[in-house]
């Protein structure tokens, strides 16, 4: 669903009427209800990839019941998770996959290679196999129990607030809410839930959007820009992932909270991180806990030899890029993540130790390497990201930044400072100083009224679609 | 559960009332405004007699010198281009005018990506969305997007990306253009042409034309009356045809509309002299080629002077 969309302006409304509609004794008839309405949404999408999220479910549903019952519990684990991930690895890298084998072979002279699929990748197809990977390994590692109801579990992986871009939830979190008798109606959960909302979709049409009109324009004709106007697209586009994913994030979470529910918290201020390391806490921390749990620890973590833990730490961002994407340009893109952090933990520069400006000139530094690796995240091949990367620090053309004209920079600045100021207040200062949080009424609703009114008149109101659900 | 309805209407009652206020007061301003782009709007809309009118987008502000047009054809001659603009913006406003008076001539400067190709992210003009009262617009808007018509209840959302420019017009306009004309004065900047590899690519891209804006030429040329319309192309740098024009050319012949095709010209391709980038005339390539179009129209008799 895209939340910033008419069509959800107008079914949300009615699926929190009908679902509040169903008395709180009805726990498993609300579960139905929302099982039912997460797979309607995605029917509506592509009816017949709706089969790839059944088949993920049915494969790691029965395949955590094995776990219970049978002895040979790696082998069970191991069918699970290639039968899981069979769909991402087909529909996701098939075409990288045949791409680079060919690519290889006709480096020794043969000539092999099959035809490629043109087809549609089926939506948050990364973050639902993910997220049913991860409850398979749970059960696997016996943190949680099997569950043995199949509509609460797929209700769980199928959950339609997350189900597109995330979060990707850990089962220990999502399903004893699903299976817990819940109150009729939690007001305070209700209420974070629409000011997560009307940020959400003031980080996505304000900031995000407005943002993506320059960034639009610059990167994919860089040829025709000078370095700074490269730098500055690729700095918008740093703001813009942020804004997109995060005001995703907090929708999926706002939903969440209105009907009950409480979501993995996916982002605090990352780009207030002191370090890679540091911006990895900040930044998808649902996907950052899954890399941890089920692909850093497994390999030894950090209870190991140094170059083993270097060695985990590339290799989990490895596999982070591959997540992200099949082109090489993601690959290149985690790689560099994992080398950040390699030398901040050789250098032990993990955390800051200095002060004030030191502080502040790890953030800078943090900023400006992760606004560096966002380059390779966004161009469509290595050649491309370099060739931006070679722009920005060529001497030879001129000093000049694309202007994006006095109108579009005046709604781009509208945003941007809201942004900053807010992440600001928060970092410093605490949540507590937000208007949205403020102990005096008058206050709060005029922040709401204030921030709504800036979505209508400021917002780039296209309903374009979320950068991650893509991946 | 009450409460939290309670308080939902009540935010809503108030942005209702929010929306209202803000939304009368940026509408009385767009209406009064002294110049600058909504001067120029109004202008077009609401008050314009004037004989040749030339549509088009930017390619049409910076290429058609309308005074000198003028001058030369005893006419007078209003340049109606809009930066990023394409036929539904013009279909719009030619069927606002139209209801008031027709011009001799319309000139209208074809740009494919706006006025013909498919996946034009700008389709629903915002410059429209202010004018939704009238009945035309209010029409153009729901064959885009039928759910317009709930979106346009808000005041505030009609002025979406436009308010900015709204109150500099209504205080202190900025822009001066002389009858709808905004010359550049800048030499050709390398850097914005595009390279051979991407005029390759754009060369080598599907046609993909956009069914309802074909239906808006139809439809103006149909309703055109005593009103000649002329369709152009401007010389660009590169010397390309762009292939969606075979689409307009055929649709020109059938309503009997000549086609000036100057996108080819050898007297512009490559001349660095006349250009600011590989699509735009600089104020020495509009003039020359201002006077190239008003010898083209007398010669095919496009225009009487009075």
């Amino acid at each position: 669903m895209i939340y910033n969309s008419f069509s959800f302006l107008v079914c949300f409304p009615l699926l929190f009427v009908l679902y509040y509609a169903i008395p709180a004794r009805y726990g498993r008839l609300r579960n139905l209800y929302l099982l039912l309405v997460s797979y309607l949404l995605y029917l509506h999408w592509k009816p017949v990839y709706a089969l790839v999220l059944l088949g993920v479910t049915v494969v790691t549903y029965l395949s955590a019941l094995a776990l219970g019952r049978c002895h040979r519990r790696r082998r069970v684990l191991a069918i699970g998770v290639l039968l899981s991930l069979l769909p991402l690895v087909f529909f996701k890298y098939f075409d990288f996959l045949n791409e680079s084998i060919a690519g290889g072979l006709s480096l020794l002279g043969i000539e092999v290679g099959l035809p490629g699929l043109n087809w549609a990748i089926p939506v948050g197809i990364s973050f639902f196999t993910f997220q049913a990977l991860g409850y398979l390994c749970d059960v696997y590692y016996r943190r949680i129990d099997a569950e043995r109801d199949f509509g609460t579990y797929a209700l769980f992986v199928s959950f339609f607030p997350s189900i597109m871009s995330g979060p990707i939830n850990k089962a220990s979190l999502v399903i004893p809410q699903l299976k817990a008798l819940r109150p009729y109606f939690d007001y305070d959960k209700a209420v974070v839930g629409l000011r997560l909302l009307l940020w959400g979709m003031f980080l996505k049409v304000v900031v995000a959007d407005r943002v993506a009109l320059y960034v639009d324009t610059v990167l994919p004709s860089y040829m025709n820009y000078t370095g700074l106007s490269c730098l500055a697209a690729s700095l918008m586009f740093t703001v813009q992932i942020y804004a997109d994913f995060a005001g995703y994030s907090l929708m999926a979470l706002g939903v969440g909270k209105v009907l009950g529910f409480d979501l993995t918290e996916n982002f605090r201020r990352p780009y207030f991180a002191v370090s890679v390391t540091d911006f990895w806490h900040r930044w998808h921390i649902s996907l950052s806990t899954w890399l941890k749990d089920y692909v850093y620890i497994p390999l030894g973590g950090s209870r190991c030899s140094r170059a083993r833990n270097y060695w985990n730490i590339f290799v989990t961002f490895l596999v982070s890029g591959v997540w992200h994407g099949a082109n090489w340009t993601f690959i290149v893109w985690g790689c560099i993540h994992g080398l950040c952090q390699i030398v901040e933990k050789m250098l032990g520069q993990q955390q800051c130790r200095y002060g004030w400006l030191g502080r502040g000139v790890k953030i800078m530094v943090t900023f400006m390497i992760v606004n560096f690796a966002w380059i390779f995240f966004r161009m469509p091949s290595l050649g491309d990201a370099c060739r931006v990367v070679g722009r920005i620090f060529d001497p030879s053309l001129p000093l000049s930044v694309f202007s994006p004209g006095g109108t579009a920079a005046f709604y781009m600045a509208i945003g941007l400072t809201v942004l900053v100021v807010k992440e600001a207040v928060e970092e410093f200062a605490g949540a507590r100083w937000l208007p949205f949080n403020s102990r005096s009424r008058a206050v709060r609703w005029l922040s709401y009224m204030a921030v709504t009114v800036m979505i209508l008149l400021c917002g780039v109101l296209g309903s374009d679609q979320f950068i991650y659900a893509n991946f | 559960m009450k409460r939290y309805i309670i308080k939902i209407l009540i935010f809503f009652l108030l942005l209702v009332l929010i929306d209202r206020g803000v939304g009368y007061m940026l509408s009385y301003m767009s209406d009064h405004a002294r110049g600058g782009y909504i001067g120029h709007h109004n202008y077009i809309v609401n008050d314009s007699r004037d004989d040749v009118l030339v549509f088009g987008s930017s390619r049409a502000i910076h290429h058609y010198n309308t005074p000198m047009m003028q001058d030369s054809l005893g006419l007078t001659c209003y340049n109606c281009g809009q930066d990023g603009e394409g036929i539904v913006l013009f279909y719009a406003w030619w069927q606002l005018i139209s209801q008031r008076y027709h011009p001799q001539l319309v000139i209208y400067e074809v740009t494919p990506g706006y006025d013909l190709m498919a996946g034009d992210s700008n389709r629903l003009s915002g410059w429209l969305k202010g004018l939704y009262d009238r009945e035309p617009v209010q029409r153009i808007c729901d064959d885009i997007d039928p759910t317009e018509r709930y979106k346009m209840m808000s005041l505030l959302y009609r002025y979406n990306s436009k308010f900015h420019q709204i109150l500099i017009d209504y205080f202190h306009p900025v822009h001066t253009m002389d009858r709808g004309f905004l010359p550049v004065d800048s030499e050709l900047d390398p850097l914005a042409v595009k390279t051979d590899d991407q005029q390759a690519a754009a060369a080598a891209r599907q046609v993909m034309l956009d069914s309802l804006k074909l239906s808006y030429f139809d439809a103006m040329l149909d309703g055109a009356g005593d009103t000649r319309f002329v369709f152009v192309c401007s010389p660009s740098w590169y010397g390309t045809q762009d292939p969606e024009l075979a689409a307009l050319k055929s649709l020109a012949t059938r309503h009997g509309v000549p086609v000036l095709d100057y996108s080819a010209s050898p007297a512009y391709v490559h001349q660095d002299r006349y250009f600011y980038d590989g699509y735009h005339l600089n104020a020495r390539g509009a003039d020359r080629f201002t006077r190239t179009l008003i010898a083209d129209l007398r010669r095919l008799h496009l225009v009487a002077p009075k």
